[in-house]
């Protein structure tokens, strides 16, 4: 008796492969920011919700949705270091991917090979953020819905109330699991009424419970330090205006970057397999297909949640193809009917100890794999050289020793990190866009665009010294403001009043 | 009787069938957004500019006339057919002229996208809708520009290779003919071999046709790449064509070919055709057929990929969702909603068969010349077909031309197409919007001046530059104001002039 099965082992092979995807260098600007309100949380013992890392937004009152994402990511990073934190990423992303597997349909080896497709799509966001949770509650939420659908048991729909308590404390990303419910909702309404019959349909009565569950998950979200406000959170995010000129993830798509394509590609794939197939879709799989669809050429952040829900679809019509087609084969050309035949003789061939053998060393070799990836990426010395490559870190030791103090103008992508280095300068911005709203951040890309007079500006928010990179601010514009460079690198330049 | 017979005649004259309503709509809305589809870039003063050349020289130029940067090189005259029909029409209507050629041919082309999904489909409602939400989705590339002809050569081409495959067109001849006309208006003319690509490959895996008994299909094809080497550049229209879209960083320089921006409402309504394509296979009982599924596939990857494919999208997919939609919509009959819509397209279907149409299609085509002939400003705005001040250095060139400077001018490329048509052959220009022509040292050179990146004054001084012409306010404009070699001779609201100082 081989020790593990088949369908077991190609899983544990494709969960170590994206394991090895998803362990990188933890070097997100975003992270610091996190890292430093989960230890304020915990040092003070109160969720920090009242912001005194910036000196533009001192003591306004901040909706921390991801408190308890903060707090669970300074636990890790103060028990693992950087180990902890690309460690949790990567098991976060398993975990997404794992719940997708269950979903899928057809032989074990073409559901890892959809699952590895899902995983690149997906890998666009896997970053030491709360978001990474997100991730791996839509894709268990996308999952119990399944089991529902298939079972009709409410016991799999009772855990989405724990689900939703605890994403309304580790990030405002819940309300991708109310419109995915909505969405089957919406989905079986349509199989009603367009008189399309599948085996998973659910009855009335079943949409009904499906409904009252969905209400309920939205009420228990209220269950969080800021209560009601934490409805408001996806409006106040999604309606900073700044927000897609400032952060990449919130832009649409650009497919002329290699790493965003494979979005394209699973997309096109899922609609010429549903193309190909003679048999209509599922209403409660088409509705979140469009709804995600959608969701991830608006903003490439959920393209995540796409293949969460694509890829599923993607194996079970691709394996009611290749079944068809192999069949019509098998009984038109003889060659391949005997090389499926002896394909399958050749497995049951092998003797038990000699398969349990190979099984044993490809998984240990993957493991080996898996801890020297997360050697290598947390390595000191290579952590701190792309440190250095990509954050101002000469300029804050500089800065440490130097006598320059008050207001810091500082580039946005590294708000974060300051706030976590420089610890008694406050930021002039960071990556908090709800906190610091369209008023904030307008003025920071009108300034950085040569819109907003510097001179002006810095009078507007009495700015002492300015931390930016080389090349940002033109010599003759520094110049003419009695600004002075005390500071400059490769990466960074610090110009003074 | 007889007079009855007489009204119904009449009547079926004049009383517009929808397509033609459809037609009116678009070629209105077309006219109306005259400035706007003028104004985009600054391309249409270097088509008018090379029109009028090949009418007074009666020759196609094969190398460079236009710049001192790259004077006497090969060029080739991919748009040469389009130019010459934009001067012919300016020589005799003015812009307003090109405004009308441009907006007859998008409603054209559109028409041809309601005309083909009726065809396909025999549902005119549904037909409509897909053309109007082709519309909306297109319409962000309505320009005065050659791209115009290769959306209603591609509604064409489609529509022929459609009628091929279901057996109602037998011969192929008319395809080397449209190609010869299509590789001499747009360098795009790859994209009609594309479709057909398509459809061979296609129709080879459904096993509609086979090599060796269907060699019309075949010919079609092959007789087409043989023709489309009947140019004024022979075989180096494709290396151009090929060349300019292998190469990453002028592709990723030209704004026309980045991708969409769904964060844009101005792309929703392409938006909302790929969700419908998702869903229109999706509730589908029959499969796709293959020559449908890549024409969909691929032009969606195409407009996905970039922005300008999505006209091409819009004449190629469209007749494709609405035939499918319409199979899915019969598909339903036994739901009273469906079964009542049915009925009522039957009755506009009887209708429309009685009408002739055509009638007002044509006064309004007439009325829309004469009306702009005659003076009448016929846009939304109501500021006629003019180059707006606001987007070109309109007043500055009035100045440089009483002031004329000497020697090499560097300029804003948006506008190069501009002073061209304002000042060549007494000037040249240092760029212009034919990138694929520029290529990419001289656009990195450019790239590296406006920047102020590394050594952008070797670039003014190696080309000998004695004034600058850019947008008011740039970042070079502040530069060159610092400087003690550069006086700013002229300024207004859009533009700036330097003059170099000896």
């Amino acid at each position: 008796m081989p020790w593990i099965k088949e369908e077991k082992l190609y899983l544990i092979i494709v969960l170590l492969l994206i394991l090895i995807m998803a362990v990188r260098t933890p070097l997100e600007t975003d992270m610091w920011w996190h890292l430093r309100a989960g230890e304020e949380t915990l040092r003070t013992g109160e969720v920090y919700s009242v912001d005194t890392f910036s000196f533009t937004r001192e003591g306004t009152d901040w909706i921390n949705h991801s408190w308890l994402s903060q707090v669970v990511m300074f636990l890790t990073f103060q028990s693992g270091s950087y180990y902890g934190i690309s460690v949790w990423v990567g098991v976060c992303a398993v975990l997404s991917m794992l719940f997708i597997y269950l979903q899928m349909k057809g032989h074990p080896l073409l559901r890892s090979a959809v699952l590895l497709f899902a995983a690149v799509v997906s890998s666009v966001v896997w970053s030491p953020r709360p978001q990474i949770h997100t991730l791996v509650l839509f894709s268990l939420l996308s999952y119990l819905i399944f089991k529902y659908r298939s079972t009709k048991q409410i016991g799999y729909l009772a855990w989405s109330i724990p689900i939703f308590i605890l994403w309304g404390n580790l990030h405002g990303g819940y309300v991708l699991g109310i419109i995915l419910i909505g969405s089957v909702i919406v989905g079986e309404i349509l199989n009603k009424i367009l008189f399309m019959e599948f085996t998973d349909n659910l009855a009335w009565r079943h949409i009904g419970i499906l409904s009252i569950f969905m209400a309920v998950s939205f009420l228990v979200v209220l269950v969080n330090p800021f209560g009601l406000d934490m409805w408001m959170i996806p409006f106040n995010t999604v309606g900073v205006e700044t927000l897609q000129n400032l952060i990449n993830e919130w832009a649409s798509p650009d497919f002329h970057q290699a790493f965003q394509q494979p979005m394209l590609w699973m997309m096109l794939g899922v609609f010429s397999l549903i193309g190909l197939s003679k048999k209509s879709i599922d209403g409660a799989e088409l509705l979140p297909l469009i709804v995600f669809s959608w969701a991830a050429l608006a903003a490439r952040r959920n393209f995540g949640p796409f293949a969460i829900i694509a890829a599923p679809i993607f194996s079970k019509y691709l394996t009611s193809l290749i079944d068809n087609w192999l069949n019509i084969a098998k009984e038109k050309i003889k060659w391949i009917k005997k090389f499926l035949e002896k394909s399958n003789q050749s497995n049951e061939d092998l003797k038990p100890c000699f398969k349990n053998l190979i099984n044993l060393v490809l998984i240990s070799l993957l493991l080996v794999g898996v801890s020297w990836k997360i050697i290598d990426v947390n390595d000191k010395e290579f952590v701190q050289q792309a440190e250095r490559k990509f954050f101002p870190v000469a300029a804050v030791d500089w800065l440490e020793t130097s006598e320059i103090k008050g207001n810091m103008f500082n580039d946005y992508n590294w708000g974060g990190y300051l706030i976590w280095h420089l610890r008694d300068t406050p930021v002039f911005v960071d990556g908090r866009t709800d906190l610091f709203g369209d008023e904030i951040l307008n003025d920071y890309v009108n300034v950085i665009s040569g819109q907003f007079e510097l001179g002006d500006f810095i009078e507007k928010y009495e700015i002492d010294f300015l931390l930016v990179r080389p090349g940002l601010i033109p010599v003759d514009i520094v110049e003419n403001n009695d600004l002075e460079i005390d500071f400059e690198d490769d990466v960074s330049v610090i110009i003074k009043r | 009787m007889k007079n009855k017979d007489v009204v119904q005649r009449l009547l079926a004259v004049f009383i517009p069938r929808l397509g033609e309503i459809f037609f009116i709509a678009i070629f209105t809305a077309a006219i109306s957004l005259g400035p706007r589809m003028m104004n985009v870039d600054g391309d249409l003063g270097r088509h008018i500019t090379l029109g009028n050349y090949i009418i007074d020289s009666r020759d196609i130029p094969t190398e460079d006339i236009f710049s001192f940067t790259k004077a006497g090189n090969p060029l080739t005259p991919h748009e040469w057919f389009s130019d010459l029909l934009f001067a012919m029409i300016n020589a005799v209507a003015g812009l307003n002229g090109v405004i009308w050629l441009t907006a007859l041919v998008i409603a054209g082309s559109l028409w041809l996208v309601y005309k083909y999904s009726l065809n396909l489909s025999n549902m005119s409602l549904i037909a409509l809708l897909g053309a109007v939400l082709g519309a909306a989705a297109s319409s962000l590339h309505w320009l005065t520009r050659p791209h115009i002809f290769t959306i209603l050569l591609a509604a064409l081409w489609t529509g022929e290779l459609e009628k091929m495959r279901l057996g109602i067109r037998k011969s192929w001849l008319i395809f080397p003919f449209m190609m010869l006309i299509w590789v001499n208006l747009h360098g795009a003319f790859i994209a009609g071999l594309l479709i057909w690509a398509c459809y061979f490959i296609g129709m080879l895996l459904d096993r509609q046709i086979s090599l060796r008994n269907n060699q019309s299909f075949l010919w079609a094809g092959i007789s087409s790449i043989f023709i489309s080497l009947i140019n004024p550049d022979g075989i180096g229209i494709w290396k151009t064509g090929l060349g300019f879209l292998g190469n990453q960083y002028l592709v990723s320089h030209t704004a026309e070919y980045l991708p969409p921006d769904f964060q844009q409402l101005a792309f929703w309504p392409f938006l909302i055709l790929i969700l419908c394509s998702i869903v229109v296979f999706g509730l589908s009982k029959k499969r796709i057929a293959f020559p449908h599924l890549l024409i969909v596939g691929g032009w969606t990857i195409l407009a996905l990929y970039s922005a300008r494919n999505i006209p091409l999208y819009v004449v190629t997919v469209i007749p494709i969702l609405v035939s499918e939609a319409c199979g899915i919509v019969c598909d339903w009959k036994d739901s009273i909603l469906v079964d009542k819509f049915l009925d009522f397209q039957k009755k506009i279907a009887t209708t429309e068969e009685s009408l002739k149409g055509g009638f007002w299609s044509v006064v309004s085509v007439i009325l829309a010349i004469v009306l702009l002939l005659g003076g009448s400003k016929l846009d939304f705005q109501g500021i006629g077909n003019e180059f707006s001040k606001e987007v070109f250095p309109v007043e500055a060139t009035e100045w440089l031309d009483e002031n004329p400077p000497e020697g090499n001018g560097f300029n804003y490329f948006p506008w190069g197409g501009y002073l061209l048509y304002r000042f060549w052959p007494e000037r040249s220009v240092f760029i212009d919007g034919q990138t694929d022509f520029y290529g990419e040292e001289l656009t990195r050179e450019y790239e590296r001046v406006i920047t102020l990146s590394d050594g952008w004054q070797d670039v003014l001084h190696d080309y000998q530059i004695e004034w600058v012409i850019m947008p008011a306010g740039s970042e070079l404009g502040s530069a060159l104001d610092e400087s003690d070699f550069w006086n700013e001779a002229y300024q207004d609201q859009t533009t700036e002039i330097w003059i170099f100082r000896d």
